[in-house]
């Protein structure tokens, strides 16, 4: 047996009942709703409210790694400071997350917490121990690495970070 | 500590959206321009679906004969999409407006910037405003907090200013559930009444979030049916950009009233 996927264009249908004037908007990739004495004009496209919201997501990542790093887990490893987390949840509230995708985040063995955002053509690496800064390292195919150290946290993502990862 | 966070680092807004109310639907006439604009947008908004109108009678048999369904096209969907398939940015002409979403909200004027110039291409290819007047503009904006917590400790009082005049004092009581739908009518320009929604609601799904919907729709004092009139305003008429910026504003000052300044100062309004 195969699956048959039927094609959706984008539409409306206006179901006529009386003073009660039902609309109905499919767009793409969005479940079918329907709308009730509201102009179908102003209907919003926002994704629902269960969907995942990306600083708590990078907040939920940050809670696990704490639990999972919170004994040493390889011979001479460094657990990460209770700080170094801290750094990194100020840093999130610092990313235009609209803009750029979530990095991946870690944890190293010399117990700093790192960012990580890796595509095709660039990669930028940075990372915090815990003493409200931040260091980074910025690689892009065709241009000069950009690098940064000891940059207070409070300052957030340079805009040059942003203008790679956002490239995407 | 648990904690009200924005929906995308410093940024709360979900979507912002802009756009035109005119006096009637289009018709499948615009269908005739979907090609001129697919090619005018290819780089902005390199997908582009045709829209189309169905219509359903239901009642007794008495009931009037519903109206033809037209023919073809009667509006379009042009999408830019994010690199997971979700849209970024949206130029969508449906029943009586032509109104743009986005989703990548960066700052104010960029997004002003992008929406004047996308309306002004926009209504040259399309030719709606000389036969059908534009009456309305509004604009949306759909800011997201999600409560960092366990939701039995979710409380308004984490996000919101205890006493804003936008919210009513007993949802300060009422934990994870709630919603305040309110309307009212302001003077935003001149004379000219504005039309106001607010709706601010918790929902808990599976976690808890805070979702402020403000709309403000502002009534042209007649129909317009020249676009140098919309854009650059006539006697009678304030340009688009200016009634835009007033609408910006009035979001501005809403969401100073209502959010505390802890919340404030994280998303840069404080």
């Amino acid at each position: 047996m195969t699956n048959t996927r039927i094609p959706f264009n984008p539409g409306f249908l206006f179901l006529d009942a009386g003073p009660a004037v039902v609309r109905t908007f499919v767009p793409e990739k969005a479940p079918f709703f329907m709308i009730v004495d509201q102009n179908a004009s102003i209907v919003s496209y926002t994704i629902p409210a269960a969907d995942i919201n990306p600083t708590k997501d990078l907040f939920d990542r940050l809670k696990d790694l704490k639990t999972k790093y919170s004994t040493a887990w390889l011979p001479g490893s460094l657990i990460p400071k209770e700080s170094a987390f801290e750094d990194a949840k100020n840093f999130v509230r610092t990313l235009p997350l609209t803009q750029i995708v979530n990095p991946s985040i870690h944890v190293a063995a010399d117990g700093e917490v790192t960012f990580e955002w890796k595509q095709e053509n660039f990669q930028i690496d940075l990372g915090f121990y815990g003493d409200n800064t931040f260091s980074y390292y910025a690689r892009k195919k065709g241009q000069e690495p950009l690098f940064g150290d000891d940059i207070p946290v409070e300052r957030g993502i340079p805009k040059e970070l942003v203008d790679v990862a956002s490239a995407i | 500590m648990a904690e009200y966070l924005p929906f995308a680092g410093k940024n709360a807004i979900a979507e912002m959206s802009v756009g035109l109310q005119f006096q009637l639907p289009f018709d499948s006439k615009i269908g005739d321009s979907i090609e001129a604009i697919k090619k005018e947008f290819a780089e902005d908004f390199p997908k582009v679906d045709p829209v189309q109108q169905f219509t359903l009678s239901v009642g007794t048999p008495f009931s009037p004969p519903s109206l033809p369904n037209p023919q073809g096209a009667v509006g379009f969907v042009l999408t830019k999409l994010k690199p997971d398939s979700s849209p970024a940015r949206t130029l969508r002409a449906m029943g009586n407006s032509l109104s743009i979403h986005f989703m990548e909200y960066e700052s104010w004027q960029q997004t002003k910037g992008l929406a004047i110039a996308y309306f002004e291409k926009c209504l040259r290819l399309i030719g709606a405003l000389e036969k059908n007047g534009a009456v309305a503009i509004f604009m949306r904006y759909v800011d997201r907090f999600t409560f960092d917590g366990e939701p039995q400790a979710a409380n308004a009082k984490l996000l919101f200013r205890e006493g804003s005049k936008f919210l009513p004092s007993v949802i300060f009581e009422s934990g994870d559930l709630w919603h305040s739908n309110s309307g009212w009518y302001e003077l935003l320009v001149d004379e000219t009444k504005t039309l106001i929604n607010l709706n601010v609601t918790s929902a808990t799904q599976p976690t808890v979030n805070i979702t402020i919907d403000h709309t403000n729709i502002y009534p042209l004092s007649r129909p317009c049916n020249s676009s140098v009139e919309l854009f650059r305003g006539s006697q009678d008429q304030h340009p688009l950009p200016k009634i835009f910026d007033r609408q910006h504003f009035a979001n501005t000052v809403i969401l100073k009233n209502l959010l505390n300044e802890k919340m404030l100062d994280t998303i840069g309004l404080k």
